[in-house]
Formats: structure tokens, sequence, C-alpha cells
């Protein structure tokens, strides 16, 4: 795009056209204040604090936010017209305003408050009105106090632009103005909280923080959300070391579990020491006692039954370096390749091998959009607001397959109402023949049409649908994927090898391999590959399999048919940060920390690689997953001794090739994978294990697995959902 | 005295049904129009030096040209009729939609075709019962006649016209805000650009022209742009309907040259000042309008003239003061109305404009303090043109900023005998 010439307070810069006076401004490193504008949005130009004088127009002052700069432009930020102005805004908006900073919880980060300090505002003119609104706590999660908005309408538009919600809109007119929802019900909506964290001032605020800290006693701690795949980043806001409150990283967006659902690892609930089995009860006992007691019975297994009889399921919430000490240990140690995880059930096929990801901040520069997973908003939030964005922002086209109605219906520029596999057909279809329904050819024609496509995968797909989705692929120029992976490390937990035929880095396990790793981990290796979840369940019945240790899993909670047939093992080791159905049913249960009281690192499903940083000391006598694990390999006569998991990363550099320069925040490329291209599938399918998905909530977007079911928070939801 | 506009109109009888409209000339305008390029139909009204009845002026013909015409213009594109009329003191749309419907919706078809808009809509004032239902009655016999409708007069052209009746904000009548109402949305204004002539109705091209604007129009394709000139006595062309309330002995509407002066509408048309009542000064073009003076009495009341003055023509009806009505208690009155129907879009107006209200009452009600007179002079400013989203604030002080300037004595003896010199009158 072409550049202009625009003078901001005397300093020359040059700025894409199209660009406001205020971007112009900002470019020029002058700053003008704003209170109803927002990057995010589209300009509103209601608050008028944004005020600048542009040289040689007739008007005297000009709104920055929603005037277009011009070439040649001279702006002026800052004059006493100006600020006389400014000043003047501000007083009007304090006449109303309830002034209770003191019990305010947005004080100390509300601009309308920082205005007034920077602007210098004494005793009002204007008689005060303090027109008191009792503040509404009818709502789920978030309250409202009317009196202290400023009317800036930044909730009505991220709910609508970027959610595509629409839950906030303006009543009536004038000075009695105010948000409402439809007929001031209380919330039905996605509880995000992207209004709250936009609003300027403390009229929208949320029950979980209230009175809980004044903001500038906190302290932020940039970490991985850990309830979906998509690894928002999130900033851990502690006091005194207890987390209060969490925030988007780099203000991006949280869904309500990234927000709200991290207070489960507060619950009282949480185990703290470990327990072992006496007499058939669960008894607390020491750390050495418990992992004493694994240590002595694996060994004696092992030694009974061969270590083919010993098993391990690994966890797709812990991190990187877990996942790898886990497997390794299990690799080394016991020398077993029965390794795996249960959400490998629950994966699309193709994924890692035909479908890798594109990043999801790059959504917008696709021309369509094919949604073909209805429920993407709700596995995946911020791959369905990475697509409302692209729709609004971007005017992207959107092709949405779906069978009922959501919140994507309205913003669709074709909707196909059948299922995914019908509509995979028509497509396939149309493109090859020209034959279809008007919506089939609608779409047919749209995507022919588009440069590029992104394509929406969904979360589980049949043989007979992935093979549709590589021939509609096939007819078009480019496509980029865009497979939605439910559980925040699962592509780690493939990355680093939990799966029983390959060694991490996606390394098929051969004899070749075999030789490689027992070199790079000097180390006997099983030679063998393993069990896979679903044989290793079919293994204990048969009585195949005598020991299995869990790691952050709870399959008795997720298929309560499962219940019985770990009952049936000779001996259960469960690591967790609750005591989980499966936990009860253990011989030995280990408390472990939280991804909020540890270190490491996730990859999410772009294969990014993201920090998890620690933000506050384990509860009770927990401890990370890779601290026990090494320690019981130390009894077993491993040779483990990672001193942090920086050590560990660095061995997963050395051993990972995709991993070798991966810097943090950055995705590993396709190319570095050795599947990449290959028939491999890396998902499972069973007829009889985890047949249903596990809604742990009323929908399915406040339901992530076992862990949510603890949020305190996301639990006021359901009591406040109304139909309407 | 040609006065084309209001030939037609019958006072107190029942407007032309279309036969007789036919009879006196009605339509012809429709079939001169179809039988040119919609270009040609804008070049007539661009060199008519056609400027908008709607308060701001601007050249009509310009507007239309800034719609994208042709195969590539997006559509469908929309033509509006701004019939909202909720100007305190303005009813001079009114005597048009209840006096000569038809003409109106000739108007519209001939405008319509002009920008190439397939649908057609009249947005009228809640309050305006009889016109809507005249107009609705008018528009069902051109559907009959197939002046509406599909391949009109034969032709290729083909137009869909409807009533949208207002729910009643002064803020519907502002263009953009009509266009959220119309689409059903609150109405609040909309930010320019884009300008409705490229992203208007439902994001599409649409022209929003008043009902005396689009009136014109037949006649000015009737008879040609140097006639229209002629009407005037002025550089803006045409004729005007004029209106004078207040305490004159004859308050009424005429249709005059534009360029009449203030003096003529008041003394010779309006009959001069009732008996007994002095003539103190005038909001000359509806309720956002700078007053005027006894000194301006001359000015002609056409677009630069009145701005020369210090004020604008905004709609060309005018309310007078008179000495035996307090000036603060008038502009009180207007700002009331003005903060009422504030949309409550953006701060200065919204939280600006009750509180001027309330300054003012308090100054009418003897608690005025001193200083109030520099706060209210120092909000007006505030409220000034570009400092909120859209003009009726700006028109809202326009009434309050004059009179602080020529009655400051009045203002002055309100807070200094802490009571309204005219109450106890
Ligand atoms: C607050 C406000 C109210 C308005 N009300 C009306 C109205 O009732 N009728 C009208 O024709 N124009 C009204 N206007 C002017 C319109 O915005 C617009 O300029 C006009 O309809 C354009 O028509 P014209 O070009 O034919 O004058 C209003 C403007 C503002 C700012
Ligand atoms: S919580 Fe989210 S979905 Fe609910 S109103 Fe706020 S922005 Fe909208
Ligand atoms: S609640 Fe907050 S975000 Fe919403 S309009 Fe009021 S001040 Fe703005
Ligand atoms: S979208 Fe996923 S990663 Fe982001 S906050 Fe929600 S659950 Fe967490
Ligand atoms: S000036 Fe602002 S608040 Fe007033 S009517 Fe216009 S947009 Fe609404
Ligand atoms: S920031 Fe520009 S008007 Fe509010």
């Amino acid at each position: 795009m072409p550049n202009m010439t625009v003078t901001v307070d005397g300093k020359k810069i040059e700025v894409p056209m199209g660009s406001t006076i205020l971007e112009a401004c900002t470019a020029a490193g002058s700053r003008v204040p704003t209170l109803c504008h927002d990057n995010k949005l589209h300009p509103f130009g209601a608050c008028r604090i944004c005020l600048v004088e542009v040289e040689g127009t007739p008007r005297k002052f000009t709104p920055s936010c929603t005037t277009p700069a011009t070439d040649n432009m001279v702006v002026k930020t800052t004059s006493p017209g100006l600020i006389e102005a400014r000043r003047m805004v501000l007083e009007l908006l304090l006449i109303k305003h309830p002034l209770d900073c003191p019990v305010c919880d947005k004080a100390g980060e509300c601009s309308l408050q920082d205005l007034v300090h920077e602007y210098g505002l004494g005793p009002s003119r204007f008689d005060p009105e303090k027109g008191y609104l009792p503040p509404d706590y009818e709502s789920a999660i978030i309250e409202r106090n009317i009196s202290r908005c400023i009317l800036c309408g930044k909730c009505v538009r991220i709910c609508d632009e970027q959610n595509a919600v629409g839950e906030w809109a303006f009543t009536r007119r004038g000075t009695r103005a105010r948000i409402s929802t439809d007929f001031d019900r209380p919330l039905d909506c996605e509880f995000c909280g992207e209004c709250v964290e936009i609003c300027p001032v403390g009229a929208l605020t949320t029950r979980q923080f209230k009175y809980k800290a004044r903001s500038w006693n906190l302290e932020g701690t940039a970490s991985v959300c850990n309830y979906c795949g998509c690894g928002c980043g999130v900033s851990y806001e502690t006091r005194e070391g207890r987390i209060m409150r969490v925030g988007p990283a780099r203000s991006n967006y949280l869904c309500t579990k990234g927000r709200f659902g991290w207070d489960a690892v507060h619950h009282a609930e949480r185990l703290t020491t470990p327990k072992m089995r006496v007499n058939g009860e669960l008894v607390d006992c020491t750390w050495d006692e418990a992992l004493s007691i694994i240590a002595t019975n694996l060994k004696v297994i092992k030694s009974r039954h061969g270590a083919e009889k010993i098993g391990g399921l690994g966890s797709v919430r812990t991190t990187n370096e877990d996942s790898y000490v886990f497997q390794k240990f299990l690799r080394t140690v016991v020398e077993t390749n029965n390794i795996d995880t249960l959400a490998r059930l629950k994966t699309p096929k193709g994924l890692n091998t035909t479908f890798f990801s594109g990043e999801l901040n790059k959504m917008a520069s696709h021309e369509v959009i094919l949604v073909l997973d209805k429920n993407v908003g709700e596995i995946n939030p911020l791959t369905g607001i990475e697509i409302v964005r692209a729709v609004n922002k971007k005017d992207r086209k959107l092709i949405l397959v779906n069978d009922e109605f959501n919140k994507f219906n309205k913003i669709a520029t074709v909707v196909l109402p059948t299922s995914t596999v019908n509509a995979l057909e028509n497509l396939v279809k149309a493109l090859s023949s020209g034959a279809g329904s008007e919506e089939s050819k609608r779409a047919a024609a749209m995507l022919k049409a588009a440069k590029n496509v992104a394509i929406i995968v969904p979360a589980q797909l049949s043989d007979n649908e992935f093979t549709l989705i590589r021939d509609l692929a096939g007819k078009l120029p480019e496509v980029t994927y865009y497979p939605l992976v439910r559980r925040s490390n699962f592509q780690g937990s493939l990355d680093m090898g939990v799966m029983p035929s390959y060694y991490p880095g996606y390394r098929k396990i051969d004899e070749t391999s075999t030789a490689d790793f027992a070199g790079l981990w000097n180390a006997v290796l099983p030679e063998t590959t393993g069990m896979n979840a679903v044989e290793m369940i079919k293994a204990i019945t048969q009585g195949k399999l005598a020991a299995l240790y869990i790691m952050g899993d709870d399959p008795a909670g997720s298929d309560p048919g499962l219940k019985g047939i770990l009952q049936k093992l000779e001996f259960l080791v469960v690591q967790d940060i609750f005591l989980t159905e499966t936990a009860k049913l253990a011989h030995v249960v280990l408390p472990a920390a939280s991804s909020t009281e540890k270190s490491g690192t996730f990859t999410n499903l772009e294969r990014r690689l993201q920090q998890v940083n620690k933000a506050e000391e384990p509860i009770g006598e927990s401890r990370p997953d890779w601290e026990i694990i090494q320690d019981i390999a130390k009894k077993m006569g491993g040779s483990m001794k990672y001193g942090s998991t920086r050590d560990i990363l660095a061995e997963i550099r050395s051993v990972v090739p995709a991993y070798k320069d991966l810097a943090f925040g950055a995705c590993w490329a396709r190319e570095k994978s050795p599947l990449a291209g290959m028939a491999d599938d890396l998902s499972l399918t069973s007829d009889s294990i985890m047949k249903q998905e596990v809604i742990t909530a009323e929908r399915l977007l406040f339901s992530s697995g076992m862990t949510i079911t603890r949020s305190h928070e996301i639990g006021t939801i359901r009591h406040y959902k109304i139909e309407v | 005295m040609e006065q084309p506009l209001t030939k037609n109109i019958r006072p107190d009888q029942e407007p032309l049904s279309v036969k007789d409209y036919e009879k006196a000339g009605g339509y012809q305008s429709v079939r001169k129009a179809l039988a040119m390029p919609p270009q040609d139909v804008q070049n007539i009204v661009k060199a008519s030096n056609l400027r908008g009845r709607g308060g701001a002026g601007f050249s009509t013909g310009m507007k239309w040209s800034f719609v994208p015409m042709g195969t590539d213009a997006r559509r469908p594109k929309y033509f509006v009729v701004n019939a909202d009329e909720m100007e305190p003191g303005t009813f001079k749309d009114r005597l048009l939609l209840e006096g000569d419907p038809h003409q109106l919706i000739e108007g519209v078809i001939v405008s319509a075709y002009a920008i190439e808009a397939e649908q057609a809509f009249i947005f009228i004032r809640w309050a305006y019962k009889l016109a809507t239902k005249r107009l609705e009655q008018a528009i069902k016999e051109a559907y009959a006649n197939n002046y509406l409708g599909k391949n009109i007069l034969g032709t290729t052209y083909s137009l869909d016209l409807r009533i949208h009746g207002s729910a009643g904000r002064y803020i519907c009548g502002e263009e953009t805000a009509l266009l959220n109402a119309l689409e059903g949305k609150r109405a609040t204004p909309r930010a320019k650009p884009p300008f409705p002539q490229v992203s208007g109705l439902f994001g599409k091209p649409t022209i929003v022209n008043n009902a005396e604007t689009v009136a014109n129009i037949p006649h000015i394709l009737n008879n040609g742009p140097d006639w229209f000139k002629d009407l005037s006595r002025s550089n803006d062309a045409g004729t005007k309907l004029y209106g004078v309330s207040g305490r004159v002995k004859k308050p009424a509407i005429w249709e005059l040259p534009m360029g009449v002066t203030v003096r003529e509408l008041i003394e010779e048309h309006a009959g001069g000042m009732q008996d007994g009542y002095a003539f103190r000064g005038v909001i000359p073009g509806g309720a956002s309008t700078d007053f005027l003076t006894p000194d301006h009495l001359d000015v002609k009341m056409d677009y630069d003239s009145v701005a020369k003055a210090g004020s604008r023509l905004g709609t060309g009806t005018m309310i007078v003061l008179d000495d035996k009505t307090c000036p603060i208690g008038f502009v009180h009155n207007l700002i009331k109305f003005f903060a009422r129907e504030s949309c409550g879009w953006c701060t200065p107006c919204r939280d600006g404009l009750p509180w001027l209200e309330k300054i003012l009452r308090s100054i009418e009600e003897g608690a005025g303090q001193p200083g109030d007179i520099e706060i209210l002079e120092q909000h007006c400013k505030l409220l000034g043109p570009g400092n909120t989203f859209c003009a009726l604030a700006p028109g809202a002080v326009e009434p309050l900023q004059s009179a602080i300037k020529y009655f400051r004595e009045d203002f002055e003896r309100h807070i200094k005998e802490k009571r309204c010199p005219w109450k106890i009158l």
C-alpha cells in the first residue's frame, strides 16, 4: 500500500494510506488520550477525548480516532484549547460518576481515573448528579455497575464484532442511555469476560476478583492456559504468591475457561499429600513411603511378569518436560513401550501427517474460511474468535457447515445446513461437475475463486470425511488446515513420543531408531513397539497388563465403564491434582503440582512452543510430575538427574530435531516431522471405550474434561442460564 | 409570482387524485426523465443549482453525483425521502406531504431514476398521521397507474416505494441515524466517511433528501434549470417554503422566491408583530440556528446571505422572539428539547446538554450564579462542529450562543436580580 506523509507535533512521518489520524499520531510517538477506541474494534467516535487540531480545516477540533489522515496533513495533539476541551469532556463524564474509586476493583488501571489525574481536574463546577443505580448482581461471573459506565460502547462492540454474540446493547437515549442485555435479563452468553477486560472503567467487573486485591499490588506471571489446544497466553496475576485474577497475555483473548476456570486449582479438594492403600482404604502417607512402594512394586512386577505387562498412560495437560520424562522413564527404566494417551481417541485422523495447523492469527489472510465443525467456537474458542475477526474486520468470506443454528450463522456468507459428510460430498460434486443445490454451488464458486482457503478440520473425523477433505483440497489452489485440538498439550505429548510406536520427534520405532535412542539415552530399550491405549485397556481385561501408571488423566471419570476394568489391575499408580474417579481406584496416589505451580513448556495446536511459568507455590506437598517420576526412576536404579525443566528442555532439543532451534513463541515447521505427508494415522478408534463425548457442563464451551468441573466460577454459569 | 410547489395545494381540501394531478400537468417529468439517461437527469439538477432544503443546503446534484453508477455499482441502491420534520417551529414538509402527495412521489421517481435506485422509502415523522394516510393512498394510485412498480410506463426502469413511519425521535431526522432506524437499529448517527452516497442503507449506495428538496425535482425537469434559477431573487435558485411563528399577526407558511428579506416575511407576509409586542429577534431556520436581531431585518433569506449575517437559513421557518418573552426562557425551552432528544452517543452532547439545560433553568428560576454565563459560553464552544459525533449538538447551541451574544444583559439581570424579570409582567 502506498504511504502518505503526515506531520504530527512537528514530526514528519510516513503512514500507510487509509490510516486514521490517531494511528498517525501513535506512529509519530505522540500520545492522544482515548476512551472509546480500541485497535480491536471499529472506530466509534463517542467519547470525544481524542480531539486534535488539524491545520487548515474549518473545524477547530477533529476526533482523531474516526478521521482518516490525508497526505500532507499537519496535526497538533496538544494545545491550550485541546486541553480545555478534554478537561471538559472529563468533567462531564464525572457528573454522574460515583467516584467510588476506593471500593472499585478497576482503580489503578482505570482510564477515567488516569485521565482525570493526568488532566488535573479539581472540584467539579457542575452539580454532581449521582443518580445511583444499584449494581446488577443477577448475572453469573460478571457484575454490572451502571453508575460507573461512561458509555464508550466497547463492551457492546467487542461482544458483537469479535465474539459474534452481541449480548450487550444500548438502550434509551440522551443522558438516560445505558448498556443493557435484552430486557435487562441476566447475562446468557459465553461468559468470556472480554467485555470486562475491555471496559475502561469499573462498570463491568468480575465476582471472582471482587475486593481481592488492589491492581497495583498484583504481580503478573506470563504463562499458558491449560484448557484447550489453542494455548492462549495468560497472565497469572498474584498477590503474595496466590493467583487473584487471570488476564490475557498481549491482550489477545481469553475464553471463560482460560479467564475464570483457573480457580479449579484452588479447589478445596486438591490432593495435598501422597496416599497409599492400606486395608482397602486410601490413607495419607509420606513421599518416601509412596515412592518406595511404587519402585518396589514395579520392580517386582517387572521381574515376575516382564516389562511388557506394565504400561503408562500420559497426560495431555502436563508440560512437554513432564511428558518427555514420563516416556523416557517407561522406556529406559521400566523398559516398556506401552505408552500412550487416551486423548488420541478424540483426535482427527490425519493430524500431524496430513493436517498441520496454520497459525491462528493468520486466519484473516485467507479469502475464504470453510468451517466443517459447527462446534469450532466451543471446542477451540480462540479459533472461533479468529474466524469472527477475519469476517468482521477483514471482510473474509465464511462457508459454514451447520445443521443447527449458532453464532456463526449470523456472520456466514453461505450456510450449508447439513452434516459434515454430506456437505463435503456436495462440495466435491459441485466443484467437479457444477451440480448441486444453490448453496453448494455458491460455496463451490467462492472456493474456486479464492486465492487461498482455510479449512477448519473437525475435532474428529470418519475415514470417509478424511478422504473427502483431501479430495476437496486437491481441487483448490492453496489450503491451510486448522484442525481442532481439544486439550492444551496434546500436540506436545505427541511430539514428546507419548505413543507406543514412536520415539520423541515421531521417529518410528525400528531397529535403527532404537539403536539411535539407546545411544542418546545411554540405556537398554525394549525391542518391540508397545500397546496403544485401546490395546492396554483390552490387555487388562485379558490379564495381560498387570500394572498401570497414569499421569494426569481420569479414564474412569471420562468413561465409567473403565472403572471395573482398572480394578482388575494388580497395581495402579495415579498421579493427579485431584482425587479423581480413577485415583480412587489406585494403590498409590501422588499429588501433582498444577500448571500454575510449575514451569516448563507446552506446544499448542499450532505447534507453537510456549513457556509455562510458575505463578504460585505447589499446594501442600504436591510436586511437578517430572520430579516425582525422576525420583521413582532413581529408586529403581535409573540415571535421571535433571536439575530443572531447563535441563529437560535442553535434552528435548538435542533429541527432537523440530525443537532444536525452536524459539519460544515460534511454531515448528511441518517439514521437520518425518511423518509429514505420510499415511500414518495418529488417531485411535475404539467401539467400546470413551465412546461418549464427555460434556461436563451445559455447553461444550464450558466443558473441558474433569478439571473444569472443579472451577467454582464456571460452576455458577448453569444456575443463571435461562432459556429464551 | 410562480409557486410551483404549492400551486396544487387547496387549503382544507383533499389533495389531488392521480387523475386530477395528471390533468394539472402531473407526472410529465417522469416521462421526460425516463426518456433520457440517468446521468442527464443528474446534470439538469446540478445545473439548476438546487440546494438541499433539509437544513444544510448542500447542492443536490452534487450529492447525487457521488453515487456509484453503472453495472459495477453495488446494488440495490436506495433513495430515501427525509420527511421526519421534527425541527421545532418547522412544518413546511407537512404542507407538501398533506397537500400534494403526488408531487412528492413524482419527485421520488425522477430522483431515484437519476441515481438508478431500485428501492425508495419515505421516512415520515411519527406524528404525521394525516400525511401518511394521504401518501399511502397516493402511492396506491401511482402503482395502479404504473408510475411505480415493475417497468414504469413501459420502460425497463422499475421502482418500489414504501413508507416507513418513524418511531418518533428528533435524531431520526439526521440522515445516518435515519438509515440506522430504517434498518431497524437504534437511531444513532454513523461516522462519516463513509458517506451514505457510497455506503448507506444496509451498506449500499443511498441518497437521503429532504421532502421539499424532492418536491422541486419534477418542476426542474419540466421547466429546465434556467427557469428554476429565475424563480429566485438571489444566488440560490428556486422558491422556498418560508414560515413564521411567534407573536406575529398572521403566523403561516408561504412559497416565495428564494431571497426575500426577513423584513418582508415578518412585516408583509406575517402582517407584522401583534399589537403591544415589539420585535426583538428571530431564529431564522428552525430551532437550531443563531438569532438574528433588528439589525438584520434586511438580510435576504438565502443560504449565503443568512450565513454572512452569522446564522443559517436552516429550514427557512422562523420563530420570532418578542419583547414580552424572556429570551432565557425561550432558549431554555429549546435546549430542554435538544437535551431530551440527544441520542446519547457522545459525551459532550449526552452529558453536556442536560447540564446546559440545568444552568439555564436555574438562571430562569432566579438561582443563577456569577460565572454561569462563562460556563455556558465555554460549553457552547465545546459543542461546536467537529467536537461532537453529529450535528445535533452544534445546532442545539446555536440559539444559545447567539442569545448570550445579543441578550447578555438579560442573562446578567436574571443572575443579579435573582429572578426572571419577565415573570412579574
Ligand atoms: C439532528 C438533526 C436532525 C435533522 N432532521 C432533519 C429532518 O427532520 N428533515 C430533514 O430533511 N433533514 C434533517 N436533517 C438533515 C439531514 O441530516 C440531511 O442533511 C438532509 O435530510 C439532507 O437532505 P437535503 O440534502 O435534501 O437537504 C437533520 C440533521 C440533524 C443533524
Ligand atoms: S462475557 Fe463475553 S460473551 Fe458475555 S457479554 Fe461479555 S463479551 Fe459478550
Ligand atoms: S460498561 Fe464499560 S465498556 Fe461498556 S459502555 Fe460502559 S464503560 Fe464502556
Ligand atoms: S481458547 Fe482455549 S486456550 Fe484459550 S483461554 Fe480458552 S480454553 Fe484456554
Ligand atoms: S451530538 Fe452525539 S449524542 Fe448528540 S445526537 Fe449527535 S451523536 Fe448523539
Ligand atoms: S477515542 Fe476518539 S472519540 Fe473516543
